[in-house]
């Protein structure tokens, strides 16, 4: 049986998939991380879920795991009432204990075959960085530091720079009216060596800058079973989404058109997932001015429904399928 | 302009090159532009040259001419320039979907209710994504609401609503209970209907009665649909009747409600016991594609418009849809509709 | 009865820059995009309850194609 590990809420992707898998007359099972957290029992080291029974479980889909934060303050005030500081100590708690259920639900799941392992459902900004270097991929020149003087230097040599997030980017929001949210935008941000100088504080937390690529295109690419999928954005003629794309013009969107990378490129990227042990992902890379493909990052659980339609890619039968004849090689 | 490098469609702005006219068909942003003959045979015929080689085979006096053109092309964002020609494939245009049925017409009658769950039930087995569902008569909202409800179950996405009467007092309470339905219609309405609905995109009112299905057939350009979807399944496929089916008002099982073959009555049989004996009859219009339709081959329009086999201009089952009064030899939309009214 | 807690306008990024020096520096400088959560009931695409796929919230969406032509007027 097939194992998808999704969410309950807003997951249109895992909803397709399950449509191709009715069509091959697929044997799967959705578990939501909602559904794990609500209805599943551990008895004596046995997971009690309806119908699920692991050991009938061959191949897993690791998807998402829950849409909703793991407190749900109905009225707002009690969170006041007990202060940021309680409110994080209360979430660190519901993360640890949802944590090693997690982990158990893992444990018992290890010997499957997984699209994306466990461990490896965050990436490592940085390791893959490096895998991605020793499989002849080029990187964007980084620095982590806390440093100002040493950021200074790196980006006089580079003239412009940006910051990401190492991990997730977080998404910050609050109520200013009834019917009006306001939201904070973390995209990637750029900045110039004279605004490194001259706007930056002393101290910082320790981020990641890396050398702005001038862009002619940036490639997505959707890795599955070592097949590269790949698309091009044309977001360098816009504005808005010249540094981070997802700052999305939804007039006029970008333009997105399927792309063949260069053999040698495709053979360096197929390295890279089988060195960093992806199956699965979706990856970030630029195709610079100066005629270079750079790889930026990889999504492990990454979103494939954004390069599988505008390419008529149909990745979600490719995916549905690949399920399919994993379960057939396991039985 | 680097004239050393090639220019090409962005893969999604395709071109269509009927008799008279040629568009491009831009499926990204849902919009179609018309373009001169020539600049589509230097994009299409000539996609293999460099700027440079394209002037040189047009004459340098034309030059100016072109790179103006290939300009505003750009601006537009429909062209993109390449030295890299061969990493930028054309679209693929093959259409797929994971349902036996895509699309279902229900015509409300007296068998509804005795067939609701074995209706329902075959809905999910198919993978009906889209429903028509038509009253000719009032409905009561229990009827309506027991009928919503039952949809829920399925996985059916978007829902079209055919009413006589709209049973509901709050207009905004029902639309936000009821997300799937898309668009309601609202037949034989008042002055006073028009106006109270006038401020809702999603319903829409008309004067006349709509009693039947022979209302239906028309197509003119606010029928026309730039999207991938709908241009890669009518190369293939009939663009309106490709995985259809309906059942209409007297329980009758067709593939659209307006063309006169039955394939068996509900009250016999099921969808899916049709589907799975009579296919071929069930599919019988559903490859006949817009490329072997009489004059429709010939206009630009055939892959962003949906067809009509049930009122064409003969017996001949590739003639012309009867109400389309556009002439894609002269370019120009007639003023009378031949055969409708 | 959902109460939500109402911020003064601005609240938000005022309280992050006070944070400035202790943050990452993809905090710096952050943009503010106001949003009406309210919804608009006839233009809003919806999320609905889809039990056949064990999804509570799923997007509903129109058909890509007119699914009959019985709405078009001969003008």
């Amino acid at each position: 049986m097939i194992l998808i590990i999704s969410k309950s809420e807003m997951e249109d992707t895992t909803n397709q998939v399950m449509d191709w898998l009715d069509t091959f007359n697929g044997d799967y099972y959705r578990l939501n991380g909602e559904d794990f957290m609500n209805k599943a029992d551990i008895i004596n080291g046995q997971i009690q879920f309806e119908s699920f029974n692991s050991e009938a479980i061959t191949v897993i889909w690791n998807r998402r795991w829950s849409s909703r934060g793991l407190i749900n303050f109905e009225n707002e005030e009690y969170y006041d009432a007990l202060g940021a500081k309680n409110s994080s100590t209360l979430l660190r708690s519901l993360r640890q204990e949802n944590g090693i259920l997690r982990s158990f639900l893992h444990s018992k799941l290890n010997s499957k075959v997984w699209t994306t392992r466990p461990e490896k459902t965050s990436a490592n900004k940085i390791k893959n960085l490096e895998i991605a270097k020793s499989c002849n991929l080029s990187v964007p020149e980084y620095i982590i530091t806390s440093n100002k003087y040493k950021l200074s230097q790196f980006a006089k040599k580079h003239e412009r720079i940006i910051c990401k997030p190492i991990s997730e980017t977080p998404f910050f929001s609050s109520s200013i009216e009834n019917d009006i949210v306001e939201t904070l935008i973390l995209y990637t941000k750029s900045f110039t060596a004279n605004q490194i100088e001259e706007e930056i504080e002393d101290t910082f937390f320790k981020s990641l800058f890396q050398q702005q690529i001038i862009k002619e295109f940036e490639i997505r690419v959707f890795y599955l079973n070592d097949t590269c999928y790949s698309m091009a954005i044309f977001s360098q003629n816009d504005k808005q989404t010249q540094v981070d794309f997802r700052n999305y013009n939804d007039a006029k969107p970008n333009r997105t058109v399927p792309f063949i990378l260069p053999k040698e490129v495709e053979e360096n990227v197929k390295k890279f997932c089988r060195k960093a042990e992806y199956n699965i992902g979706s990856l970030d890379l630029i195709k610079s001015t100066d005629g270079k493909y750079y790889f930026l990052e990889i999504n492990p659980v990454g979103q494939f429904g954004m390069v599988s339609y505008p390419c008529n890619y149909n990745l979600e039968k490719k995916l549905a399928k690949y399920l399919i004849d994993e379960n057939k090689k396991v039985k | 302009m680097n004239k050393s490098n090639y220019i090409r469609l962005f893969a999604n702005c395709i071109p269509v090159k009927g008799a008279k006219n040629v568009i491009v068909c831009d499926i990204q942003r849902s919009t179609y532009f018309e373009i001169d003959m020539v600049l589509h045979d230097i994009l299409v015929a000539h996609s293999n040259k460099t700027i440079e080689e394209i002037i040189e085979f047009y004459g340098k006096e034309y030059e100016d001419e072109i790179l103006n053109q290939l300009d505003q092309l750009q601006k537009e964002e429909l062209v993109h320039l390449t030295t890299e020609n061969h990493l930028f494939p054309k679209l693929d245009l093959t259409w797929e979907t994971p349902s036996v049925i895509t699309n279902m017409i229900i015509e409300y009658g007296d068998y509804f209710q005795e067939k609701e769950t074995e209706i329902v039930n075959d809905l999910i087995k198919l993978g009906v994504q889209y429903l028509e569902l038509r009253f000719y008569v009032d409905v009561s909202n229990e009827t309506l609401q027991n009928i919503l409800q039952s949809i829920q179950k399925t996985k059916i996405v978007g829902i079209y609503l055919v009413l006589q009467n709209f049973p509901y007092e709050d207009i905004d309470k029902f639309l936000i209970e009821n997300q799937r339905v898309m668009s309601i219609l609202l037949s034989n309405a008042t002055d006073a209907e028009d106006e109270r609905y006038k401020d809702y995109n999603k319903i829409s009112v008309v004067k006349h009665k709509i009693v039947n299905n022979k209302n239906c057939g028309i197509i003119c350009q606010n029928s026309f649909q730039v999207n991938l979807d709908l241009f890669t399944e009518s190369q293939q496929f009939n663009s309106c009747l490709n995985k259809k089916l309906s059942i209409i008002e007297n329980g009758d099982i067709k593939n659209c409600p307006s063309i006169p073959e039955a394939l068996g009555n509900i009250k016999e049989t099921t969808l899916t016991e049709i589907f799975d004996s009579k296919e071929e009859d069930v599919n019988k219009y559903w490859n006949i594609t817009k490329d072997q339709i009489e004059v429709c081959k010939d206009c630009e329009f055939r892959y962003i418009c949906t067809d009509c086999r049930a009122f064409r201009e003969s017996d001949n089952i590739y003639s012309k849809p009867l109400k389309c009064n556009y002439n894609p030899y002269n370019g120009k939309w007639e003023d009378n509709l031949r055969g409708s009214k | 009865m959902k109460t939500k807690k109402l911020n003064k306008k601005g609240a938000l990024k005022e309280s992050i820059e006070h944070l400035e020096n202790q943050l990452p520096l993809f905090f710096k400088n952050p943009e503010i995009k106001e949003q009406s959560a309210k919804i608009d009931v006839s233009n809003f695409l919806g999320l609905d309850e889809f039990p056949v796929y064990n999804s509570k919230r799923s997007a509903c969406r129109p058909c890509y194609k007119p699914i009959s032509k019985i709405h078009f007027i001969n003008e």
